[in-house]
């Protein structure tokens, strides 16, 4: 189960490299094309579309695996860890819920889009699919670390990381030995 | 309506308050709109993923990625360092040179990169030891970090104004050129409190530098100041697109750190790119979602009701009244969210208004960027804080206690552009006009 799991986050980590290097060569050469050649590459704007859609809703489950969205802990930082711990799972389950909401209306939306890109001609329902895919893999990453937080001990942001702030306390003491060291 | 509005508001706040992503709020509140209020009984839910996914789509959004790629590659790499090394230099020897250098990094820096979270980790990283270490209490390191990134959102390239530029349809480029001015001020003003807090907190300066080593470490620079060189210079001159100025940085900053200084090797490339893709996901998200609930303020037409009961605008309204009341809302609403989902949200409820007044777009932009970059960094909740205390590792109090003055000397600043607008227009008048 955590070899899958470990497989599955690596694979859309490599995904998004994979697609943020693509976005950057096609940008570039679309730059070169225009002040060298004089024309634009209309395809190179075209896939940079598809690609962003890809980063987005890819990333929003990696991300959401990684514990990196941006929240506000001003208020949760300030009760006990074990109150914390169950907060986080709520959080965790509700987010959970609502991503498969959505990914249940983005698989209806895309399913429904009947049209192909006008430069490339690529069917865009295929593209769009990418977004409820994303959305239900995001689902099931909040509903593992709703798991973990339910297991405890630590409060975890995501299926495998916790948050850590007790763990890391004295960083400028660290830094400042790093400095001296080096 | 109002209970519509009331509704939103509510949802947004509560949960927010209890810690859920930033997503959640704004996906659960539109959806709860468009499942359960009169104005949308004729749309289905399906709409929003539409507005998220279109949301995403718009050319000029391409700069983003682009200008944080190159962000993570010069910061991986050596150029940062060698920026900072250059201001240390030069200043590090006067009354209150530490502090000055950290300000005048976080513009340097600002002009490779367009987030202030990108710049308090870039320059804090290296510089907050160094300050406490000359004698400077650490509560004073933190705000002056966080808040000098302030400058990084101004100094084109900024992410801030690429967003309000795609909502509102302003050109970027006369965005990019228009916060120069502003970003200079506040650094001006921020230099001006460091000598007089250090002269007071009796810290002594640092040894002055040679001519050699100075020689040394201007040339080290010479390579690296070349980003304000492609990014102004190439939209000043309109060789570039934003878009095309973010692609050429992105290929500099390569061939500077891979080949140039050999600092990183192209097994490096992959995790660089993974992690740019990882920050680009987070706020596209907040786009996607952000546009989404942007979508349903707009169909029910709640811009108006806002605009006019809650800041008493109207027809007859004078532009340097609207102009407060648009920084006002942004600068409240960055102490709480996110800068991009701010300026996706306000921008187009207080555009009607903006635009009945006759105020310039570039001003608006520049104010709202301007304000999102003070709030961000303005307790309870402005996001900088977050980005601060997690590299810091220090508990909120202590990373908040020093903000006060930099907070009087950004607004200020913000008076003074909202007064005399020419600080901010002088520059792209002369470019455009």
């Amino acid at each position: 189960m955590k070899r899958l799991y470990g497989a599955l986050h690596r694979l859309q980590g490599g995904l998004l490299a994979a697609a943020m290097l693509l976005m950057a060569a096609t940008t570039i050469l679309n730059v070169f094309a225009r002040n060298v050649l004089g024309d634009t590459l209309a395809a190179t704007e075209e896939l940079n579309r598809f690609l962003i859609v890809l980063v987005c809703f890819v990333g929003l489950s990696y991300a959401a695996g990684e514990g990196r969205h941006i929240r506000m802990t001003a208020l949760s930082d300030a009760l006990p860890r074990a109150a914390r711990r169950w907060l986080q799972a709520i959080v965790c389950v509700t987010t959970s819920a609502l991503l498969l909401v959505f990914a249940y209306y983005a698989a209806s939306y895309a399913l429904d889009v009947d049209r192909r890109s006008p430069v490339m001609g690529v069917p865009l329902r295929w593209v769009y699919l990418i977004a409820p895919a994303g959305l239900f893999l995001g689902s099931l990453e909040y509903a593992l670390a709703a798991v973990s937080n339910m297991r405890g001990p630590d409060v975890y942001l995501s299926f495998e990381r916790s948050d850590g702030y007790e763990a890391l306390d004295s960083g400028l003491e660290g830094a400042l030995e790093r400095e001296q060291g080096a | 309506m109002a209970s519509l509005a009331l509704t939103l508001g509510i949802v947004l706040v509560v949960l927010l308050l209890l810690g859920f992503p930033m997503k959640v709020p704004l996906l659960g509140a539109a959806l709860l709109a468009v499942l359960l209020f009169e104005p949308f009984r004729y749309s289905s839910p399906e709409v929003l993923v539409q507005q998220w996914i279109t949301g995403i789509q718009p050319a000029a959004l391409i700069a983003v990625p682009m200008f944080m790629l190159a962000a993570e590659i010069m910061t991986r790499g050596q150029a940062a360092d060698r920026l900072l090394d250059v201001v240390t230099s030069f200043v590090g020897h006067r009354r209150g040179g530490l502090p000055i250098t950290a300000a005048v990094s976080c513009t340097l820096f600002g002009a490779i990169s367009g987030s202030t979270q990108a710049t308090v980790v870039a320059v804090g990283g290296p510089l907050r030891p160094r300050l406490v270490r000359a004698g400077y209490p650490d509560s004073f390191a933190m705000a002056l970090i966080i808040n000098a990134s302030d400058i990084a959102l101004l100094i084109p390239p900024s992410i801030g104004m690429i967003v309000y530029g795609v909502v509102s349809g302003t050109s970027i480029g006369e965005l990019f050129l228009a916060g120069i001015g502003p970003g200079l001020l506040v650094l001006v003003l921020i230099c001006v409190y460091c000598h007089i807090a250090s002269v007071r907190l009796g810290v002594p300066p640092l040894p002055r530098a040679s001519r050699s080593q100075r020689r040394q470490a201007l040339k080290r620079a010479l390579l690296p100041a070349g980003f304000p060189v492609i990014v102004v210079g190439g939209i000043y001159s309109g060789v570039f697109s934003p878009t095309e100025a973010a692609a050429v940085s992105v290929l500099y900053a390569a061939v500077l750190e891979f080949i140039a200084f050999r600092k990183l090797r192209p097994r490096d490339l992959f995790a660089i790119a993974r992690s740019t893709a990882l920050v680009t996901a987070v706020v596209f998200v907040l786009v996607g979602a952000g546009q989404a609930f942007s979508w349903v303020v707009s169909y029910a037409e709640l811009p108006r009701l806002l605009v006019e009961n809650v800041f008493g605008l109207n027809e007859g309204s004078s532009q340097l009244r609207v102009l407060l009341s648009i920084a006002l809302a942004t600068f409240v609403g960055c102490m709480f969210v996110d800068p991009i989902v701010v300026i996706l949200i306000l921008t187009p409820i207080f555009a009607p208004a903006a635009a009945s007044a006759g105020i310039d777009p570039v001003l608006v932009g520049t104010v709202v960027t301007m304000q999102v970059a003070i709030g961000s960094a303005t307790p309870p909740f402005g996001c900088d804080i977050f980005t601060a205390i997690a590299i810091f590792r220090r508990p909120y109090w202590e990373v908040i206690r020093g903000t006060p003055p930099f907070l009087a000397i950004l607004l200020l600043s913000s008076l003074l552009v909202i007064l005399v607008p020419e600080i901010a227009l002088f520059l792209r008048d002369l470019a455009f006009r």
